[in-house]
């Protein structure tokens, strides 16, 4: 079914659209007024890097302080996280350090992390540069992108890039693959088929 | 200083029970010394060890002081974490201090475990230690953790929330290949995941479904123990109302996991092991989580049920074989949920086939459904049974009509067996019983078998409904079997317009003759005939009740089945009596006396939804006539408590709270539920539309003369009971303003009208009579008799209302000619401007507001040509005037001619006397005479101007009489005019005057009416009265011929 399945996680302030990004990604929608996510929820959706199908399972956390000690929990067993702030609200760049120094001190140190400006729709009420953005990353060893859940610009390449980052590693051998603590799965094309053929209806118990 | 306290006197007890338990080891006395060398620094890590040691062989009567000085203890662990030995012996220690008994008050031990939580760094450091790969270790914090979850369950919930590698470590003892760890930690999973969403979820991203669904196989499936089971109620702790982890679940491929615990092999259909038996129903449970209803993942869920086969298994399962009946009925009810509003897994499921065990051929599992709701022994197995064709049914006309083409009679069957059927009318299956004896009784069974299996869905269930008109000896009659069939036409009906129209078509039989087929019995009318047949059969009153209902949701937004209802003349009458008749009180004949309130509640519902759904056709036939029942002879109060006892009834109340879940131990599945969830949305659906029943049917109906109050003679009566409705205020007007001896004695006479036919005990609906002859003589009689009563009572009524016309008409007589006079005297009155005549209670609304409006406009033309009137009245009087004016000038102009000429002729005359004196006196006699000459000349001259003066005096004269006439004349009018003003002014009560007169005259229309209504109504009576009596007749005939057969 698939090579490898990748775990995400998706953190950054109340309202800078991280459920939006995650529904843009997985259902091609946009929903302008989302109700505010409780815990976590989860979205999951096949793409292919380098010829092979990668299973994502994003975790989508709320941004709200009141469950920052829940979320924390998803952090050591992701593969990667999406780092997210809204391009319009400045407090919400400057709060990212404070969301940095949680995923280092709980996710496992390979997990790969890309910084995500959202709403580049809305450039009249721009509050960060893109440079600002970009500085940030660099200062940081993060990947960085400018998206908008709205128009999904750079949505796709959001995920795509992060899980090629991560092959990458795989492929340098970074990770103890047969770990699933760092949020990484090896396919098993021989196995797990056995749940999806059934019996053909008919016959069975009844004779 | 209260903890010290608090404690102290806990230790005294502890250490009065400790003592009798006979301590061995360390007492409470040496606890102290020990906690102080493992406290004091500068003891060596040895000593320290010993004294732990020898803490662990504490009694229960030191908890306290252990527990008193914990952090001792957890200071020391946290910082000895990799000496392994010192780490198995705290934790024993922590353990044992926390280990509660079951019949101690564990005041202590809870304590303990409260002050170990509430020191976060404790659970780190605990969490922290699963990582050591130490098997006892990980086992003593595996069952530590259970201890702790045992104890505050709630705070340890929130210490893992708040620690975020906690969670991570215990599912890493989950993946342990040491069972015993590994079978621990399901244990706290399965605690931990009870009811925190936020811990479900975070289990569920520790890959928990994947690691118990692994556990699952490797215990070898179905065929597994507790382990499997364990896992199974995890897996359904993690999924239960969580559409996060529901999504995951389906996401990752979880559902088709499942299906192997489904599967049974042939030897489980006889004997099945109480391990495979707990793992379906679990799995069962988990199907159910995974379906539950308004979840938005339910049916996504539901797609993927299907298609992985696992609605096949569960088919079969409840379908199938099996011998485990709650095992059945669970996977039914499981089946119900599965389809529920799904019309794709609706359609696969009616698609499905399996092998009868009679004939050996394959039969639709709906017809297998149909069988097992029917014919089970088991009533919570056709209630779940049911459940799947409620859910068949719901919301899918499709299959609605379907079901109902199915539906005929089965009688066709039996007439090839028995010839002899066709010559009795009656059911065919009783003599198809006695005629069975001739067979050889194998074969008769097989046979009967087979034709049993060869019978149609809607054959099943046309039998199961109308069973009990023919009880079978020795079979005792099965009421969930007519119960169940009854519902499920219900909700065959509900909601399906198309569904009620093409059964009142469809005749149950094919018809052998033409005279059938131009009068079929429908299952309607079959329907009918039952329920009338009841009230002569001493039967279970839940036979009743299923029939009512399910002639309540029939009716109900059908004016078609209506019409064909007010077409059967006993129909409404049937239903009043029950209405009207008395609860059944202490030693009631037949089965619940509650079960009556039920009845009427139904009966009534029935009533309100004709009156609400009735077209206009049958509207205009019966409406007065339904009226008049609920509104008289049932009363709106009555009507309404009838509903109201059925809605506040336990049976109702309890349906009410939402849709039943399957709970095979409740007592309540043992028994037949009246009333479901939605039979009850239904019910409140229809009370809210017919809450006003009382108003609704007073509105003056199409066709009708506007003005003219319809059907409001009770007045008194009705302002009592109904809601204040747009013509009371005029009723109450008329009754104020008609004079009391016209009005008084006709709602007497009325009022005699609609209590008579009650104290007749109701002509419409006689007597209950018995099947027997004599019965029907006698029952005979009294209808001749009520009849007889009747007719009296129409002639009576006949001659009233002839005297009642007559008065009207001397009435109207009167009334006209009051008016012309009035009209009369307005027309001679003199007129006034417009605005000053308000318009008269303009609130008055209905007949009597556009009465009193044409009144007012005939009133404002009355006034405008009165105006018109006064402005020419003043015209007049200006010209008359001018007129005045113009004489008074003449009279001036002849006055001076005259002053003129007489002065002419005093100079003439002075002129003849000055001549005459001067010849006279200068001149002698010579002069004299032509003066004479002259005077008379002049006088000659004079004498046509004097007759002018007095001709013009005259003039004068006439002129000033004219005058003086004429002001006269203009007074008159000028006092007319003041008149007409007053009169104008004065106009409300001169309306009023008039008002009066034609209120009574349309009131007294409107009483005409009514008695023309009523007097319908009785004849329509009488004729009911009749045709019920020349039915008897023939039924007397009928069985007289019967009678005389037997004697044969």
């Amino acid at each position: 079914m698939y090579s490898f399945l990748f775990k995400y996680i998706i953190i950054g302030d109340t309202g800078v659209g991280k459920s939006c990004l995650l529904l843009q990604f997985t259902d091609k929608r946009f929903q302008p007024v989302h109700d505010l996510t409780i815990g976590v929820e989860f979205g999951a959706r096949m793409i292919t890097i380098d010829n092979k199908a990668i299973k994502l399972q994003i975790w989508d956390t709320a941004g709200q302080e009141s469950f920052r000690s829940i979320t924390r929990s998803y952090y050591r067993g992701s593969a990667g996280a999406l780092l997210v702030y809204d391009i319009t609200r400045r407090d919400t760049f400057n709060h990212l350090t404070c969301w940095l120094k949680d995923a280092r001190s709980y996710a496992n140190s390979n997990m790969t992390i890309i910084l995500i400006g959202n709403k580049s729709d809305m450039e009249s009420k721009r509050a960060v540069s893109y440079e600002e953005g970009r500085q940030f990353a660099d200062e940081n060893g993060l990947i960085f992108l400018e998206t908008s859940a709205k128009t999904a610009s750079n949505v796709e390449e959001a995920f795509v890039n992060t899980a090629s980052k991560i092959y990458e590693k795989i492929q340098k051998g970074d990770f103890d693959i047969n770990n699933e603590s760092f949020g990484i799965k090896l396919g098993a094309p021989t196995s797990k088929q056995d749940g999806t053929d059934q019996k053909p209806a008919g016959g069975g118990c009844c004779k | 200083m209260n903890k010290n306290w608090f404690g102290g006197f806990l230790n005294n007890v502890k250490q009065t029970s400790g003592s009798s338990s006979g301590g061995s080891g360390v007492n409470n006395v040496s606890v102290e010394p020990l906690m102080d060398k493992i406290q004091d620094a500068s003891s060596t890590i040895e000593v320290k060890k010993e004294a732990v040691t020898q803490l662990s062989s504490i009694n229960r009567s030191c908890h306290q002081a252990v527990g008193a000085r914990m952090s001792v203890l957890t200071n020391l662990l946290e910082q000895n974490k990799d000496d392994i030995e010192l780490v198995r012996e705290i934790i024993q220690i922590l353990t044992l201090i926390m280990t509660t008994l079951p019949k101690d008050d564990n005041i202590i031990e809870i304590h303990n475990t409260e002050l170990f939580i509430s020191v976060k760094s404790n659970f780190v450091v605990i969490c922290d230690l699963l990582k050591v790969n130490d098997y006892y270790i990980k086992y003593y914090i595996a069952r530590f953790l259970v201890i702790l979850i045992k104890n505050r369950f709630d705070a340890v919930q929130e210490a893992i929330l708040s620690c975020p590698m906690s969670m991570p470590n215990i599912m890493s003892l989950l993946l342990d290949k040491r069972e015993v760890i590994r079978n621990e930690a399901l244990l706290i999973i399965l605690e931990l995941t009870k009811s925190n969403q936020e811990i479900q979820k975070i289990v569920a991203f520790e890959s928990a479904f994947e690691i118990l669904l692994d556990i699952i196989k490797r215990e070898g499936l179905s065929e597994g123990g507790v382990i499997v089971n364990d896992c199974i109620l995890v897996l359904n702790n993690l999924l239960k109302g969580n559409v996060s982890n529901q999504n995951f679940f389906r996401e990752t491929g979880c559902i088709q996991g499942l299906s192997p615990l489904l599967e049974v092999q042939n030897t489980d259909m006889w004997i099945l092991s109480d391990n495979k038996f707990n793992i379906i129903m679990s799995t069962l449970d988990i199907i159910l989580t995974l379906v539950e209803r308004n979840n938005v993942s339910t049916p996504p869920n539901q797609h993927v049920i299907s298609h992985s086969g696992i609605m096949n298994l569960i088919i079969r399962l409840g379908l199938g074989k099996m011998s485990s009946q709650v095992i059945r009925s669970k996977s039914l009810y499981t089946l119900g949920e599965i389809i529920h509003l799904n019309p794709e897994n609706i359609s696969e499921f009616s698609g499905v086939t399996m092998k009868s065990e009679v004939s050996k051929q394959s039969q639709t599992a709906l017809l297998r459904l149909t069988t097992v709701m029917l014919y089970s022994k088991d009533i919570i197995e056709k209630a779940a049974a049911f459940h799947v064709f409620k859910s068949y049914l719901y919301n899918n006309e499709e299959a609605q009509m379907a079901l109902a083409s199915t539906i005929i009679s089965d009688s066709s069957n039996n007439n090839n067996n028995n010839n002899n059927n066709t010559t009795s009318g009656d059911s065919t299956s009783s003599s198809n019983n006695t005629n069975s004896k001739s067979n050889s009784p194998i074969d008769q069974q097989q046979k009967l078998q087979l034709e049993f299996e060869n019978l149609s869905i809607g054959q099943h269930l046309y039998k199961a409904l109308f069973s009990w008109e023919t009880p079978i000896q020795g079979k005792p009659f099965d009421i969930s079997c007519f119960w169940f069939a009854s519902v499920v036409l219900l909700y065959m009906l509900k909601d399906s317009i198309h569904t009620k129209e093409q059964l009142l078509k469809m005749p149950l039989e094919v018809p052998k003759s033409s005279a059938e087929a131009q009068q079929p019995v429908t299952l309607f009318t079959k329907l009918m005939a039952c329920l009338m047949a009841t009230k002569k059969q001493d039967i279970d009153p839940t036979i009743k009740i299923g029939l009512l209902k399910l002639l309540a949701v029939w009716l109900a937004d059908s004016p078609k089945s209506i019409k064909i209802f007010f077409d059967g003349n006993q129909h409404l009458a049937f239903l009043v009596e029950i209405i009207l008749s008395p609860l059944p009180t202490g030693s009631s004949t037949v089965g619940n006396p509650n079960l009556h309130s039920h009845i009427q509640g139904l009966c009534t519902l029935i009533l309100g939804i004709c009156a609400q759904y009735m077209d206009d056709e049958t509207a205009e036939k019966n409406k007065s006539n339904l009226s008049s029942i609920i509104n008289h002879r049932i009363t709106v109060n009555t009507f309404k408590e009838k509903l109201d006892s059925l809605r506040k009834s336990d049976s109702f109340t309890n349906a009410e709270q939402g849709e039943e879940s399957f709970d095979p131990s409740s007592t309540a599945a043992k028994t037949i539920i009246l009333y479901d969830f939605d039979f009850t949305m239904f019910f409140k659906d229809v009370y809210d539309k017919i809450r006003h029943i009382g108003t609704n049917i007073n509105k003056p109906r199409p066709g009708k003369r506007p003005q003219q109050p319809t059907t409001t003679t009770n007045t008194t009566q009705q302002q009592q009971q109904q809601p204040p409705s747009q013509q009371q205020p005029q009723q109450q007007q008329q009754q104020q303003q008609s004079s009391p001896q016209s009005s008084s004695p006709l709602i007497q006479q009325k009022y005699d009208h609609t209590t008579t036919p009650n104290n007749n005990g109701s002509p419409q609906s006689p007597p209950i009579q018995t099947v027997q002859q004599l019965d029907n003589s006698i029952e005979f009689n009294n209808l001749k008799k009520v009849n007889n009563e009747l007719i009296e009572q129409l002639t009576g009524i006949k001659l009233q209302y002839q005297q009642l016309q007559q008065h009207s008409n001397q009435q109207q007589q009167l009334h006209q000619n009051q008016l012309q006079q009035l009209q009369q005297q307005l027309s001679t009155q003199v007129p006034l401007p417009q605005s000053s005549s308000p318009p008269p209670q303009q609130t008055t609304s209905g007949a009597s507001e556009q009465e009193l409006l044409q009144l007012l406009e005939d009133k404002d033309k009355e006034i405008s040509s009165l105006s018109d009137a006064v402005y020419k009245l003043e015209d007049i009087v200006v010209a008359k005037d001018d007129q005045i004016e113009e004489i008074n000038n003449i009279i001036e102009q002849l006055k001076q001619q005259l002053q003129q000429s007489q002065q002419q002729q005093q100079q003439q005359q002075q002129q003849q006397s000055s001549s005459s004196s001067s010849p006279f006196g200068n001149g002698g006699n010579g002069l004299d005479s032509s003066d004479y000459f002259e005077l008379l000349r002049l006088r000659q001259e004079n004498e046509p101007t004097q007759s002018r003066v007095r001709q013009l005096e005259n003039e004068v004269s006439q002129l000033n009489q004219k005058i003086i006439y004429l002001t006269n004349e203009n007074q008159l009018i000028q006092q007319q005019k003041e008149d007409a003003l007053k009169k104008i002014t004065s106009s409300p009560t001169s309306n009023n005057k008039n008002e009066p007169n034609s209120l009574k005259l349309a009131k007294l229309e409107g009483e005409l009416s009514e008695m023309k209504i009523k007097y319908e109504s009785l004849i329509k009576e009488q004729d009911e009265v009749l045709s019920y009596s020349t039915k008897i007749e023939l039924e007397n005939s009928n069985l007289k011929n019967q009678l005389s057969k037997l004697q044969q």
